[in-house]
């Protein structure tokens, strides 16, 4: 990986947005992610590796660590500011077709359910390893997922729930999406929900944390 | 000996028989469980629950159907989930505390509980309960990804902000403690999810612990005791528990942790209140499951002292009715003498 890459694989992996940022501390006054995004497409490298040996390698390294209790939620915000910061200079590469998404994923918080730091935080993870993530919120029913799923040919779904009174929704659910996309993933996660429970279901995957989500996700497109 | 004694007892590691007990409803699980009895239901007398408590979480006003405004004037969307909720619109979206007026502890509604707690039951275990303590608390005013950025980018301002609500607090249980009938302070915050903490044990030391201390201070000086609820995977915090003067941790999740031996470890230095899956059993057990586990927690935890029975949360809407009847009639029927 060249030196520059690697800079940025660092800032995101620390969550070093950008010059100003006062964090992480160890790094103050130091160019960020935003800085050293626009410097490498200043000297010519291809958007596609500033994503993929850049950017997506520090937000792999953060989701390594968060699913191993070495940094919590805050410093996964950092890394997601970071990563988002720099993707806006990545932004008219994806428009022109120069850069592609490794695909699809809908995310959504199912129907009876408001809560959304669980999906938040996978939809950021899957985001930042390269995918277009498609937020559909909190409260979402059946229809919604499909139509969702209709409007964006080949994605693949996340279903979150906080509550076992909410978590049993998943089910019905998941049998509207495999009436209507039979191909369609679907992973689920959520505080109650286990590879039990995934089993019971017929879920495709259930992930504890959002890194194996994500690997789950890449696996289909490698 | 009263409830309150017994309760006390346990709580200091006494051996208690009966062993204490709470069992406490969400709204959706009280209305369901007093359908299925066919008439009425009181969640003190008809479980025969050691402990009553006098809530900030209730007496707040329904500004619209389903929306109601907190102590703080937050508004909370009630409309999916009535007993929590969710907060409808954070007051807060900027560093900054300008404009934003912190709530007197004038005249609030759970002075008027703590009366009719003190006269109505006078031999329960009397809680205030202060529900979203502090980092709750704080996140909603400012939001939860709002605190978590923040107590990196910008930390005098949440060190600010959490300053203000422990001057809050501590007004709070004053106040309440000048009513008398308290026996106990509990705090509610969830640190931690299912996996593991939220913000991490270096940023909880910094930002909560010492104001943690601080309002068991005040507490203490009231000569209240201290429970501290907090869902999730916690168990590394527990000794900081133990360091600031918490007395009774609740609710002691079989998911997160190994309880016998997290109970092992900490025996005689805190107690534990809960301990009967909310996640698993009750919902998903057979009512032998459930009559399983409730009596390997009364007699490997209860005979011991230091220990009160209860699920490891307020009692949710997918229980089965029938799980629910059977731990109510092994939490009042206990037949053996621990002593």
């Amino acid at each position: 990986m060249s030196e520059i890459l690697e800079k940025i694989a660092y800032c995101v992996e620390f969550g070093k947005i950008n010059e100003q940022s006062p964090y992480p501390p160890d790094m103050k006054g130091q160019l960020g992610a935003d800085e050293l995004t626009k410097e490498a497409l200043d000297t010519g490298l291809a958007a596609e590796d500033i994503l993929k040996k850049g950017l997506v390698v520090g937000m792999e390294r953060i989701g390594i660590k968060f699913r191993e209790n070495k940094v919590f939620v805050p410093q996964v915000l950092m890394s997601a500011k970071a990563m988002s910061t720099a993707m806006e200079h990545l932004k008219p590469f994806f428009q022109s077709g120069d850069v592609k998404r490794s695909g699809i994923f809908i995310i959504g918080t199912v129907a009876g359910d408001l809560h959304d730091i669980g999906k938040n935080l996978v939809s950021m993870m899957v985001e930042g390893n390269g995918w277009e993530v498609v937020d559909l919120g909190t409260d979402v029913s059946a229809e919604k997922f499909v139509n969702a799923i209709k409007d964006n040919p080949g994605s693949h779904v996340g279903l979150s729930a906080l509550l076992t009174t909410t978590m049993v929704n998943m089910e019905q659910i998941l049998k509207e999406v495999r009436a209507a996309s039979p191909e369609t993933r679907v992973l689920i996660g959520g505080a109650p929900v286990s590879e039990d429970f995934k089993n019971k279901i017929g879920a495709d995957f259930y992930s504890p944390d959002p890194q194996g989500a994500v690997e789950y996700l890449n696996s289909l497109v490698a | 000996m009263t409830k309150k004694e017994s309760f006390i007892k346990a709580i200091t590691f006494g051996k208690c028989f009966p062993v204490p007990y709470v069992i406490r409803f969400t709204v959706e699980a009280e209305e369901r469980y007093r359908s299925f009895l066919g008439g009425t239901f009181d969640e003190i007398l008809d479980t025969g629950s050691y402990v009553v408590f006098s809530q900030t979480n209730s007496g707040w006003t329904e500004v619209r159907p389903g929306y109601f405004k907190d102590y703080f004037g937050i508004t909370w969307n009630k409309t999916k989930d009535r007993t929590l909720g969710i907060v409808d619109r954070y007051p807060i979206d900027k560093p900054s505390l300008k404009g934003f007026q912190f709530p007197s502890t004038d005249d609030l509604p759970v002075f008027k509980y703590i009366e009719r707690n003190k006269s109505d039951f006078p031999d329960h275990f009397h809680f205030l309960s202060i529900g979203f303590t502090l980092f709750e608390r704080a996140w909603s005013i400012v939001g939860m990804e709002n605190l978590m950025l923040w107590m990196l980018m910008e930390p005098e301002f949440i060190h600010d902000l959490l300053d203000n609500i422990v001057e809050y607090n501590t007004k709070l249980i004053q106040e309440s403690a000048k009513i008398g009938g308290l026996d106990g302070v509990r705090f509610g915050d969830d640190w931690a999810g299912q996996n593991g903490l939220l913000i991490g044990g270096d940023l909880w030391r910094e930002f909560i612990k010492p104001r943690l201390k601080r309002m068991c201070d005040v507490a203490k000086a009231e000569n209240l005791y201290i429970g501290q609820h907090c869902c999730g995977k916690v168990e590394s915090l527990i000794p900081d528990m133990i360091d600031v003067g918490i007395d009774v941790f609740d609710p002691f999740q079989p998911e997160v942790m190994d309880i016998y031996d997290v109970f092992k470890n900490y025996h005689g230095k805190i107690s534990f209140l809960g301990g009967l899956s909310i996640q698993k059993t009750l919902p998903y057990g057979s009512r032998k499951e459930v009559s399983d586990a409730s009596y390997k927690l009364l007699n490997e935890l209860g005979a011991q002292g230091g220990y009160i029975f209860s699920p490891s949360h307020a009692l949710t809407s997918d229980i089965p009715p029938e799980n629910i009847r059977e731990v109510i009639n092994i939490a009042s029927n206990q037949s053996r003498d621990f002593q």
